[in-house]
């Protein structure tokens, strides 16, 4: 669900809508405890995992959760009515922001976002360059949060090299 | 606080093959209100929320208004539905627009400023698509005061 949500927000955000963009980050944010759990301590059935699916599925059945998948398939399907900048040019925007940050958590969640608006373009060859470098940094990521990991700095420096390789093609999306 | 009634703009009309809820608006629709938003704007309304229903002319009509806003949209369902508690419950900020509906919006306005559930049957609240009207005072039902309706028309001629 997590996942679904981020591409309908950078969909929304390739076509120019900033309407349902807050609604999708409040789906993904109501998601993000039980993932948390899951990703931390596996999604074996404990009374506080429980307790997350339900505070989840409880937000899941208020009207503002069930009215939003018709509403963002209408809106998906129909143009914004401000004309914004075209899809390219909300690409180059993506781009700079990644470009913006040299927090790693930060340019994981922007290059992820980039790599879903090339992929959507169906800029394939480098939405998988940019891939290389999310799935590191997300390994990285991953590291920090385990006790003792003797592999961070090695983790850590191959997301640097991938960052590197593929920090030009971003810069060329971002001019 | 102050309340922002926003009936959509002009949008296409129904048809058997077009759902309800997917009625896009217009291109002179979407047009004629970018303008009476420039009209809104030189009457100061700023919202720090817009809530809309998730109809798209709704939608839409939202998404122009987003210039005059400087927090946030959120969907909101119960502007399809006769104004109640749940949608006051909605309203957080000093300045909210609602973007929804008739015959909901005037019942809206009817129902705030004095106490009515309904307008009868000619209704007394004249509301073109793109009309909007302002309250001011406390968030509850005959407590709120009508600062201004204003017409899609007035609002794109002060926009001049």
């Amino acid at each position: 669900m997590r996942s679904a949500a981020l591409q309908a927000s950078v969909a929304l955000e390739l076509l120019g809508w900033r309407a349902l963009r807050n609604d999708v980050r409040w789906l993904r944010r109501a998601a993000g405890p039980l993932r948390d759990w899951d990703v931390s301590k596996g999604q074996g059935m404990t009374e506080q995992r429980a307790m997350l699916v339900d505070q989840l599925q409880a937000q899941l059945h208020t009207p503002r959760a069930q009215c939003l998948p018709d509403a963002l398939l209408r809106v998906l399907h129909a143009r914004s009515p401000t004309r914004g900048a075209g899809p390219r040019h909300q690409l180059q925007r993506l781009a700079q922001r990644a470009l913006r940050t040299s927090d790693p958590h930060r340019l994981r969640q922007r290059l992820r976002r980039l790599r879903l608006a090339l992929s959507m373009l169906e800029l394939t060859k480098d939405a998988g360059a940019v891939r290389e470098v999310v799935d590191r940094l997300g390994r990285w990521h991953d590291e920090l949060q385990a006790p003792h990991s003797d592999t961070l700095t090695r983790t850590y420096k191959k997301a640097q090299r991938a960052w590197r390789r593929v920090a030009p093609v971003v810069r060329r999306y971002a001019s | 606080m102050r309340l922002w009634i926003v009936r959509h703009a002009p949008a296409e009309d129904p048809t058997p093959e077009l759902q309800d809820a997917a009625r896009a608006l217009t291109p002179k629709g979407r047009e004629r209100f970018a303008t009476a938003v420039r009209g809104l704007r030189r009457l100061n309304a700023r919202f720090d929320l817009i809530l809309h229903s998730p109809f798209l002319r709704a939608v839409q009509t939202a998404e122009l208004l987003m210039p005059l806003s400087q927090g946030r949209m959120q969907i909101a369902p119960e502007l399809t539905l006769e104004p109640s508690e749940d949608l006051l419950a909605l309203c957080e900020g000093q300045s909210v627009a609602l973007v929804g509906h008739e015959p909901h919006v005037s019942t809206t306005v009817a129902w705030l400023t004095c106490g009515w559930e309904s307008l009868g049957p000619t209704g007394a609240v004249l509301f073109k698509k793109g009309a909007v009207a302002c309250l001011e005072g406390e968030l509850r039902p005959g407590r709120m005061q009508l600062r201004g309706l204003w017409q899609p028309g007035v609002l794109r001629k002060l926009a001049r």
